[in-house]
């Protein structure tokens, strides 16, 4: 394997970690279906309000 | 915080931190301040009333030091408010119009209202309005004085409202609806006796509100009718009075149509609402008033 190849892979190698801790962080893997339920499944209705009357 | 059911409560420190989930549809729906409602509306966000989360329970505290014992008093000092867009604001805007002076005689700040006790407490304000239980706090704590309550100035004060967007209405009318309707029973529930105040206080002290159960038992009790949940339905003359002093105070800059601004299908369908049938947690007798 040439060094220009295994710079290539290094390169690709980080791109791909990097694409991976993106989508946990900002999708999370619920929502992608994997390794749990879809969060669409698990469907609340969110109420907001301060803890003042 | 998580609820436990289909609905799930969340819990905000800041009215406009809950604007940017409400306009961002994170939010199913929310309790809000009524002005702040009206002032989405005419910005051209799609909410609507359909719902009052409670009438009165708003006090203006000042140091129990102080020499501010009238409205007159607060002449030049400082009044920590929730929110431009909030009833507190328009209240000290009557309050000094019927006195004879205009909020140009008073510095008003903006100020989440947890931050008031504290506020009060250092004398970094001289006065503060927000709704219970942060008022009481100061009075329990020792060191808030009651100046008026808002039911003194205004009978049947209405400061928080379920305001809903316009994909809940149309998407999920059923659960508005079901929210509506519980929000009505809990209401009658609690005005129906002292003992279920007390139950409540326990119940929604640690979890919901984040509060000791005594401060709860106190705001609910001291005097009984200091918040009152027994008449939640929209009435038109009551946001008449609101546009009014929200077009004289200029936080509205133009006129709006109650029938717009509100959907009264939701609250109509409580007409003739009852209670809960629910026995609640025990109240402790520890940790007394």
């Amino acid at each position: 394997m040439s060094k220009r190849t295994r710079t290539f892979l290094t390169v690709v190698g980080v791109f791909a970690v990097l694409g991976f801790l993106h989508i946990w962080q900002n999708v999370g893997f619920e929502n992608l279906g994997i390794g749990g339920k879809k969060a669409a499944d698990e469907k609340k209705f969110r109420v907001g309000f301060l803890p003042v009357t | 915080m998580v609820g436990k059911g289909f609905y799930e409560p969340v819990r905000f420190s800041g009215f406009p931190e809950m604007k940017e989930a409400l306009v961002s549809g994170y939010l199913d729906a929310t309790f809000m301040i009524a002005p702040l409602a009206l002032a989405l509306r005419e910005g051209g966000v799609p909410v609507k009333i359909v719902y009052l989360g409670h009438r009165d329970g708003t006090a203006l505290m000042v140091h129990k030091e102080s020499n501010i014992y009238s409205i007159k008093d607060l002449k030049g000092k400082k009044i920590a408010i929730p929110n431009r867009y909030s009833n507190q604001h328009l209240i000290v805007f009557k309050g000094l119009k019927d006195n004879g002076m205009t909020t140009k005689d008073v510095t008003l700040l903006e100020m989440p209202p947890p931050d008031m006790p504290a506020a009060l407490s250092t004398k970094a304000v001289d006065a503060i309005i927000a709704g219970e239980p942060l008022m009481a706090k100061t009075e329990l704590d020792g060191y808030g004085r009651v100046l008026f309550q808002a039911k003194e100035l205004w009978p049947n004060f209405i400061s928080c409202v379920l305001v809903a967007p316009q994909r809940t209405i149309d998407g999920h009318p059923e659960w508005l609806q079901q929210l509506v309707d519980g929000v009505a029973a809990s209401g009658k529930w609690l005005e129906a006796s002292m003992e279920h105040r007390l139950q409540t206080a326990e119940a929604v002290g640690p979890g919901y509100y984040n509060q000791e159960p005594r401060l709860l038992r106190f705001v609910l009790t001291t005097p009984p009718d200091r918040v009152t949940y027994a008449n939640l339905m929209l009435a038109k003359p009551d946001f008449q009075r609101i546009e009014q002093l929200a077009a004289e105070s200029g936080i509205l800059k133009k006129p709006l149509i109650f029938e717009e601004y509100t959907d009264t299908r939701f609250s109509d369908k409580t007409h003739g609402a009852t209670a809960y049938n629910w026995d609640g947690p025990k109240a402790t007798s520890q940790d007394s008033l």
